[in-house]
């Protein structure tokens, strides 16, 4: 255990500017994200290979949860919540590669992430029910919970945020102080629960995504999310 | 007079501890509510487990919360020197 | 600690670009090929559907033709009974006309063969019946054979009209014909007999056929007045009646 998992170490500096690691491992991520989906998606046939049915089964799976969230067309959301599932899901299991961590297990990432939860929760809503539709939304079930539906949107944004950096940063911790005691072996049951935490995270944070999006298309409540397939 | 680092460390521990003992209640509560529901319903087990995965991870949250306050007093405590 | 500012803009570009590349290179793809075999499989199911629509219209076409040969079939089969029915009648009814004439020729046949066979037998009888009188003659006393027939002569004479008479026997004197030579008390009665009518007494010629009797003859026809005559005349008028 060598220092605060909450500090940043800074990877290189241009000017004045710090890029500090968690950015330059998101650049891999990004990097093998792209290169492994344009490599998948080159030479896509009618008929399926192995690789474009998994391609296919995972869209098919989360435009089936997206119907079942917010009950209409899939394709203005997919993008979203597939690259929030995709990129969280990649970044907490990059822990698997020595001496990389999870760009997640930083605070800044997960603020990022929920920022732009946040920011596209305001798009959609204004975008599908107008402006006014949306501030109205604030107002139900009656203008007595107008405050505390205001609150409700900073603090479900700020505990995405705490949620996610909490359970992979903790993950990462519990490895780490576990690896300074035994080198050995020990750690491999607590690396399999993290990769474990990490899909269910990942898993988390885009269906409650999904439901902050829908919940603001929609009305007020939010829907719980249900589907119909079995996971 | 005990130091604030001590201090620190107590209250850290006393907030992991305490903080753990809710969650656990009710995760143990959320698990046999599912299980009750899986062996009366079979076949709607996919969703329950599904649900019961998302209904875990947020009382886990209320965990983390603590684990985060924790770790501020140890690593990040304003107040020591 | 501290909170870095700039790392989570960084941040927060790098997952905006990832955005944007995972939106070009995996889900537009992904979503697009999806479509593509949803829309082609539509297709197919239209094509099918039209596939079997056809499959369904050939068969009801063929089953449409099935009939019509069906029924063309048992029209010809009518038409060929009705024709091989008139056939056969006219060809029975033709053998039967053939079976009624050939019957009508048998009978005739038969019928002809049964005279005929009369015919015959009257023939054999009156021959039969000849060959007994002259037989019997033969043994009755000789003037048996010519008594009595001179007086029979000159009745038929007398019965006859004057011109039959002169026609039959025109102005030459006829024959006489016996069936033995005369006996001069009977040449004598014929001469009574015959005189009358002819002005010479006519020759007399022998003919033992006769059997018994006397006969005029002349050039154009003669008075049968014997038994062969009379046998002769009885077995004609049988033979007619038979």
């Amino acid at each position: 255990m060598t220092g605060s998992p909450l500090d940043l170490s800074v990877a290189f500096s241009v000017g004045p500017v710090a890029v500090s690691e968690p950015v330059v491992i998101t650049w891999g991520i990004i990097v093998f994200l792209g290169l492994g989906s344009w490599l998948l998606t080159r030479r896509m046939e009618a008929r399926a290979g192995t690789g474009q049915a998994v391609l296919e089964l995972v869209v098919g799976a989360l435009d089936d949860q997206i119907r079942a969230a917010v009950g209409h067309d899939p394709a203005r959301f997919r993008t979203l919540v597939g690259t929030l599932f995709l990129f969280i899901l990649t970044a907490n299991w990059s822990s698997l590669v020595p001496g990389i961590e999870p760009p997640t297990a930083h605070l800044e990432t997960d603020a990022a992430l929920a920022g732009i939860v946040f920011a596209a929760t305001i798009w959609f809503g204004i975008t599908s029910r107008g402006l006014g539709g949306y501030l109205r939304g604030f107002a139900e079930p009656s203008w007595v919970m107008l405050p505390l539906n205001l609150v409700e949107q900073i603090t479900r944004t700020f505990s995405l945020m705490v949620r996610l950096f909490g359970n992979v940063m903790s993950g990462v911790f519990v490895v780490g102080i576990v690896l300074s005691l035994a080198g050995l072996l020990v750690p491999i049951p607590l690396m399999a629960l993290d990769l474990l935490t990490g899909a269910v995270q990942a898993y988390i944070f885009a269906t409650l995504a999904l439901v902050f999006i829908a919940s603001a298309v929609s009305d007020g409540r939010p829907t719980p999310p249900t589907g119909k397939e079995t996971s | 007079m005990i130091s604030i680092e001590a201090l620190s460390v107590i209250m850290a521990a006393i907030a992991v501890s305490f903080g753990a003992i809710g969650p656990a209640l009710a995760e143990g509560r959320a698990v046999a509510s599912a299980m009750e529901a899986i062996a009366r319903q079979p076949e709607a087990a996919g969703t329950i487990s599904r649900t019961l995965f998302v209904g875990l991870a947020m009382i886990e949250t209320m965990a983390i919360y603590c684990l985060v306050i924790a770790l501020l007093l140890l690593f990040a405590n304003p107040y020591v020197g | 600690m501290g909170f870095d500012w700039i790392t989570l803009a960084f941040q927060a570009v790098n997952v905006l670009i990832l955005l944007a590349i995972l939106r070009h290179f995996l889900f537009r793809p992904v979503a697009r090929i999806i479509a593509e075999r949803q829309a082609a499989i539509a297709r197919t199911l239209d094509e099918a559907e039209k596939a079997r629509a056809a499959a369904a219209k050939a068969g009801e076409d063929a089953r449409a033709e099935a009939e019509r040969t069906a029924a063309a079939r048992h029209d010809a089969l009518a038409r060929a009974r009705a024709e091989a029915e008139a056939q056969a009648a006219t060809i029975l009814e033709a053998a039967r006309d053939e079976a009624e004439k050939i019957k009508a020729a048998a009978r005739e046949e038969a019928r002809a063969e049964q005279r005929r066979a009369e015919a015959e037998q009257l023939a054999r009888t009156g021959a039969l019946a000849l060959d007994l009188a002259e037989r019997l003659m033969q043994s009755l006393p000789e003037d048996r054979r010519v008594a009595g027939y001179a007086a029979r002569l000159a009745q038929v004479l007398a019965s006859l009209p004057a011109d039959r008479r002169r026609a039959l026997f025109d102005s030459e004197t006829p024959q006489l014909i016996a069936p033995r030579p005369l006996g001069p008390a009977e040449a004598a009665e014929v001469q009574a007999a015959l005189a009358p009518y002819f002005a010479t007494t006519p020759p007399v010629s022998v003919d033992p056929g006769l059997i018994a009797g006397l006969e005029l003859r002349g050039r154009h026809g003669s008075i049968g007045n014997s038994l062969r005559h009379d046998l002769t005349r009885i077995a004609q008028v049988a033979r007619n009646e038979g």
